[in-house]
C-alpha cells in the first residue's frame, strides 16, 4: 500500500507536539513537507526527521510538494485562506478548529470540498473523550427519555497562563474565548445531544485590562428538539474543567473527561457509593489524553484512503460556526438571536 | 369452540421510528385478524384501557405511548364500522387521570377523532357485579368497562416492585375505579385476579418499545427494546412477556393464580419473532432480595445482605 504524502501548514505547538508525533507513528503516512513563516525554527527538526520540503509560503508547498493531504495548524484567523487554497490544489484537508471565523467562510469551504470530492476534517477532538462518546451513545439510545435541560461548561487558563507565550494571536480577535473554547463547547453540546442549537442569548465579560476582548462568555440556548441549555466558556481559570450535564424525563447524566454518572428515579445512597467506588477504580488507571488526537488523525488518513468518514467533518464545523455567529450577534445586540442555517445539497 | 391462545411478537429495529412502530403493529393486528382472533360487529363499542399509572411520559418507560393507541385505533376504524371507542383509565393514589390525559398528550392525539372519547373511569357510572372472588365478593366496576362490546388492554412491558411484572393482568387493576388503590396492595395478587375475573380483555397489546427495568412501575430505568406484543389471552400474553423479560413466570403469583383459576392459559402459540430471539434480562427491582424466603426469616441480616447485594449489582452494572 502506498504511503499518504502529508504536509503541515503552521508549525506551532499543536503541530509539533500533537499532530507531528501522531503522523510519524502511522506506518502508511509520510510527512513530506512543512510550510512555516518562520522557517528557521523548523530547519533542525526537519533535518532530524528527514523532511525535505520546507516552505515559507503554503501556496508554494501545495504547488510543488505533490501532497495527498495537509494539516492546517495555523492561528484561527488564517484557517480559511489556507484551507481554500489547499482544496483548490486538490488536496484533502485536516483543519484545526475552528474552520474559519464565520459560517459564510465555512459554507464556502464545505461546498468546495464537496464539489472536488475531497475530505475536509476538523479538529474538534474534545468530543472524542471516552465519556462524551458514551454520553452521546446514551442520549441516542433513548435511555434518558426526553432531554429537557443541558448545562455545558469549558474553562481553562487560556493563552499565556497555560498555553505558550507565542500565542499573541489569541488576543487579536475581539471574541477571544468564543473561537478558542466556545467552538469546542458548541460542538460537544450538539454532538452529545444529537441536536442543533437554534437560538441563543449571550453575555460576555472582559477581565483582561487594556484588551477589548471577551474572555468569559455565557449563553442560553434552545435546540431544534426543544431542549433548553446554557453554555459557559472562559479563560483565566487555573485548572482546566469541562463538563456536560443532561437532565431528561427519565434521568440525569453528568459527564466530564474523567468521570460519568447517570441518575435515574431510583438513585439512592448505595448507587452513589457504587459510583464513587467505580470512579476510583477507573481513575487509578493511566489516562491517555493524547489518544483523541491520534484517533482523529488516524480517521482522517483512513478517510483520505477512502475507507471511512472523518470523525468530525467540515459540515459539523459549519454547524458550530453558525451558532458562533449567532452568539456573536447576541453579544453585540444584547438580544436573543436565531441561528441562520446554510442549506447543503 | 374454545379459541386457542395466540401471542404475536414484533421487533421494531429503531424504537424512535414512529413509521416502523405503526407498520409493525398493523402487521401484528392483521395476522391476528387472519386467525379470526379479532372481529367486531358493526356499531360495536370499544373500550381501550391503556396503562397510565403516573404522570410520566412514555419515553420514561412508565406509561403507554399514545401513539401506539392511535395506531391501534386507526387500524380498528379502518377495519370495522365502530360506534365509539373510549379510552379509559381510572384515578390512582398518586394519579389524576384528567391531568394525565392532558399532560401526556392523549388529548392532543385524539382531538380530531369524533368517535374517540377519553374517560376517567373513576367518574363513570358504577355497575355492581356479583363475583365470588378471592378478595371481593361483590365488585363495583365502571359501566363502560363492563358493558363495552369489546375490551382492549394496552399494557406496558415493565418490572414491578410488588408483582414482579406489570403487563396486562396488572394493567386491568388500574381500571378499578377507586382512587386510593394503595390500600389493596397487601392483597394485590388476589385483587388483580378478581378484577380480571370481572372482565378479561378481548385483545391484549403490550407496549415494549421503551420498556422499564429496575424500580418499576414508576421509578425504573427506560429500556428501549422496541417490542410489540399482541395476544388474545391476558394470561398467555403475560406469560410471554415474563419470558421475554427473563422473569420466571412460575414465580409470578398473580399470573400463576390467574392460570390456575382458568382466566387464561400457559399453553399458547407464538407467531412473529421467537421469544428466544428477543428475550433480554430486565434488572429486577433492588428490594427483591428482601422477599427471598431464607433472608426473610433472619430479619437482622436483611439490611446488610441487601446492601451488599445492591452494591455488588451497582458495581457490576454498566450504566450504558
Amino acid at each position: 500500500m502506498s504511503k499518504i504524502n502529508v504536509g503541515i501548514v503552521g508549525f506551532g505547538a499543536i503541530a509539533k507536539k500533537v499532530h507531528m508525533p501522531n503522523l510519524m507513528s502511522l506506518k502508511n503516512v509520510k510527512v513530506k513537507s512543512i510550510a512555516e513563516l518562520n522557517a528557521k525554527k523548523v530547519t533542525r527538526f526537519a533535518k532530524t526527521q528527514n523532511i525535505s520540503g520546507l516552505y515559507e509560503d503554503y501556496d508554494e508547498m501545495y504547488k510543488k510538494s505533490d501532497l495527498d493531504a495537509v494539516f492546517i495548524c495555523l492561528p484561527s484567523f488564517l484557517h480559511f485562506h489556507a484551507v481554500r487554497s489547499a482544496i483548490q490544489h486538490g488536496i484533502h484537508v485536516f483543519c484545526e478548529k475552528p474552520m474559519g471565523l464565520s459560517s459564510e467562510d465555512a459554507f464556502e469551504l464545505v461546498k468546495m470540498a464537496q464539489e472536488e470530492e475531497l475530505v475536509l476534517a476538523v479538529g474538534y477532538n474534545r468530543r472524542l473523550a471516552e465519556n462524551y462518546q458514551r454520553a452521546s451513545k446514551i442520549v441516542k439510545s433513548l435511555k434518558l427519555g426526553r432531554i429537557l435541560q443541558v448545562n455545558a461548561i469549558l474553562v481553562m487558563s487560556g493563552p499565556y497562563v497555560g498555553w505558550i507565550p507565542s500565542s499573541d494571536w489569541f488576543f487579536n480577535d475581539r471574541y477571544g474565548v468564543l473561537y478558542d473554547l466556545g467552538s469546542h463547547l458548541v460542538d460537544l453540546t450538539m454532538y452529545v445531544l444529537s441536536d442543533r442549537i437554534t437560538e441563543v442569548a449571550s453575555i460576555g465579560s472582559n477581565t483582561l485590562q487594556g484588551l477589548n476582548i471577551y474572555d468569559n462568555i455565557a449563553a442560553v440556548f434552545t435546540t431544534e428538539k426543544g431542549t433548553l441549555g446554557t453554555l459557559n466558556s472562559g479563560w483565566k481559570i487555573p485548572q482546566d474543567y469541562s463538563a456536560i450535564e443532561v437532565h431528561a424525563t427519565a434521568g440525569s447524566l453528568f459527564a466530564n473527561p474523567i468521570d460519568m454518572e447517570i441518575r435515574h428515579g431510583s438513585f439512592n445512597s448505595l448507587e452513589r457509593a457504587a459510583h464513587h467506588l467505580r470512579s476510583a477504580r477507573k481513575n487509578l488507571r493511566v489516562q491517555h489524553n493524547s489518544e483523541a488526537y491520534l484517533r482523529e488523525d488516524k480517521a482522517f488518513i483512513d478517510a483520505v484512503r477512502g475507507n471511512t468518514n472523518p470523525l468530525v467533518s467540515g459540515v459539523d464545523a459549519l454547524r458550530v460556526l453558525e451558532v458562533l455567529d449567532a452568539i456573536k450577534g447576541s453579544l453585540e445586540t444584547g438580544k436573543r438571536t436565531k441561528v441562520t442555517f446554510h442549506t447543503l445539497h | 369452540m374454545v379459541k386457542r391462545s395466540v401471542v404475536g411478537i414484533a421487533k421494531v429495529e429503531h424504537p424512535g421510528s414512529k413509521l416502523e412502530i405503526e407498520k409493525k403493529l398493523s402487521n401484528l393486528l392483521e395476522q391476528m385478524e387472519k386467525r379470526n382472533l379479532i372481529s367486531m360487529k358493526p356499531g360495536s363499542t370499544v373500550l381501550v384501557k391503556p396503562n397510565i399509572c403516573f404522570v410520566k411520559g412514555y419515553e420514561t418507560g412508565a406509561t403507554v405511548d399514545p401513539f401506539i393507541a392511535k395506531c391501534l385505533i386507526d387500524w380498528l376504524l379502518r377495519k370495522f364500522s365502530l360506534k365509539t371507542v373510549t379510552i379509559g383509565e381510572a384515578d390512582a393514589t398518586i394519579l389524576n387521570v384528567d391531568i394525565a390525559f392532558k399532560v401526556l398528550g392523549w388529548e392532543d392525539t385524539f382531538k380530531r377523532y369524533p368517535q374517540v372519547r377519553l374517560l376517567n373511569l373513576t367518574k363513570d357510572e358504577l355497575v355492581s357485579l356479583s363475583l365470588d372472588g378471592l378478595y371481593f365478593q361483590n365488585l363495583k366496576m365502571p359501566k363502560t368497562y363492563v358493558e363495552s362490546d369489546y375490551l382492549i388492554s394496552i399494557g406496558k412491558l415493565k418490572t414491578h416492585v410488588q408483582t414482579d411484572i406489570t403487563c396486562i393482568l396488572k394493567n386491568q387493576f388500574g381500571a378499578y375505579p377507586v382512587k386510593h388503590k394503595a390500600k389493596y396492595h397487601p392483597y394485590l395478587d388476589e385483587v388483580i385476579h378478581d378484577v380480571n375475573k370481572a372482565r378479561l380483555p378481548d385483545l391484549c397489546v403490550v407496549d415494549g418499545i421503551i420498556a422499564m427495568e429496575g424500580e418499576g412501575p414508576v421509578d425504573g430505568r427506560p429500556k428501549p427494546i422496541g417490542l410489540l406484543i399482541v395476544g388474545n389471552d391476558a394470561v398467555a400474553t403475560d406469560h410471554v412477556c415474563s419470558r421475554i423479560m427473563r422473569v420466571n413466570p412460575h414465580k409470578i403469583k398473580h399470573l400463576k393464580l390467574a392460570a390456575k383459576r382458568g382466566l387464561g392459559s400457559f399453553d399458547y402459540d407464538v407467531f412473529g419473532e421467537k421469544i428466544e430471539d428477543v428475550r433480554t434480562t430486565f434488572v429486577p427491582f433492588s428490594a427483591k432480595l428482601i422477599r427471598n424466603k431464607y433472608i426473610r426469616r433472619i430479619p437482622l441480616l436483611r439490611k446488610p445482605i441487601t446492601a451488599c447485594y445492591l452494591l455488588k449489582r451497582a458495581l457490576e452494572n454498566e450504566q450504558d
